[in-house]
């Protein structure tokens, strides 16, 4: 007796039917792109930028990236999302901003970095700051000078938003970060929940 | 099987490696996903939540281990074998679950109810004999491309097969009672 011999013809035919039947949720597209995208498995939207030495900071290198808690129209439900911390990465003149060569390997180092936060889900977002920028106090508004310290000065050259159970595990996140090893310093701050 | 140009495949994949493009991934999602739910839903038992959980998780996997897809199978044979663990770690105990209340025959119109018969069927196989028979009866693969997804031997796919039908064939007989369900395990 043949395997074929088990079933009638029609029962053959109606499991041929079966192949592919039911629609596809529609929203499910989107869960899975997502998913990806917060594993670092997609590549983010906003394109990574390239310092440039001249610039100042180098070869600090950010990935763009969006909110990924909870919001409406979320296509499956999910667990509230951990709270949110800024990571701003600040330089001094003590900062060491390298040679040309070092700038392409720093692109690396932090692209690596920022990938691997990625990979845990835990990066929302990340820019580079222009240097060019402006103080605007009661006073009225002021350039910042061209190289983009004031004496005895630092500034926000960039940052970084990422998911944490706590300030202190943000911190901690905060302290493999390349941008310290060019002497470079972070301050990490939770943002308030709205 | 439905046939897939494996070039387009294959072109698309490399696309997706080279700059990890959210387009060339959701061309190949457009690709496969409806065998993929398919297969997962039927898994399930017709749990449209296991199954889109399933779907996920399966290509989560599949975009891990892209880079290390040497090309032996087509594309669509290794999604199936991924979504076929994922689903057997999903749904950890699958034989004793209930079928879901969609599956009840009793709120169907009668056109509707050989259908409903041969899901409510399919879904109250034993999981090992559901597998093969959707994959090979449904799906359309052959024992040789089973046995590499489930990673067992092609004659085993095959005797899998056998059970998997003559339990079928039980479960649908008319007016089945428990002795003819005996062969239908749940």
């Amino acid at each position: 007796m043949t395997e074929e011999d088990a079933l009638k013809p029609e029962t053959v035919e109606e499991l041929r039917r079966l192949r592919g039947a039911g629609a596809l949720p529609a929203a499910l597209e989107a869960r899975v792109v997502a998913a990806l995208r917060a594993r670092g498995l997609i590549a983010p939207r906003w394109p990574l930028r390239r310092f440039s030495l001249a610039a100042g900071i180098g070869a600090v290198l950010f990935l763009g990236g969006y909110a990924l808690g909870s919001r409406g129209g979320a296509p499956a439900p999910r667990p509230a999302a951990p709270p949110t911390f800024v990571l701003l990465l600040e330089e001094d003149a003590g900062f060491a901003r390298g040679t040309p060569e070092d700038g392409r390997r720093r692109v690396a180092e932090y692209r690596h970095w920022a990938l691997g936060v990625a990979r845990q889900g835990r990066l929302v977002a990340g820019e580079k700051l222009a240097r060019e920028a402006r103080v605007v106090s009661a006073d009225g508004i002021r350039p910042v000078p061209s190289d983009g310290l004031e004496t005895g000065a630092s500034q926000v050259a960039g940052y970084f938003v990422v998911r944490a159970a706590s300030l202190d595990e943000a911190a901690r996140l905060a302290t493999s970060c390349p941008h310290l090893r060019h002497r470079g310093r972070i301050v990490v701050r939770q943002i308030v929940a709205k | 099987m439905q046939p897939e140009s494996p070039d387009e495949d294959r072109r698309l994949v490399e696309r997706f490696l080279r700059r990890r493009e959210e387009a060339a991934f959701v061309a190949l999602y457009r690709r496969h996903t409806g065998f993929l739910y398919a297969l997962a839903l039927r898994l399930a038992g017709g749990r449209a939540g296991d199954a889109e959980d399933i779907v996920q998780t399966a290509w989560i996997r599949a975009a891990e281990a892209l880079p290390r897809f040497a090309w032996r199978s087509a594309l669509r044979t290794w999604l199936g074998g991924i979504a076929i663990h994922c689903a057997r770690e999903h749904l950890r105990r699958p034989e004793g679950r209930e079928l879901p209340p969609e599956l009840a025959a009793e709120a169907h119109p009668p056109a509707l109810h050989r259908r409903i018969d041969l899901d409510r069927a399919v879904a109250g196989l034993p999981y090992g004999y559901r597998e093969v028979l959707l994959l090979h009866d449904v799906e359309g693969f052959t024992h040789q491309e089973i046995a590499g997804m489930l990673e067992i031997e092609p004659g085993t796919s095959k005797s899998q097969l056998f059970h998997a039908r003559r339990a079928l064939k039980r479960a649908l007989q008319p007016e089945a009672g428990p002795a003819a369900q005996r062969g239908s395990r749940r």
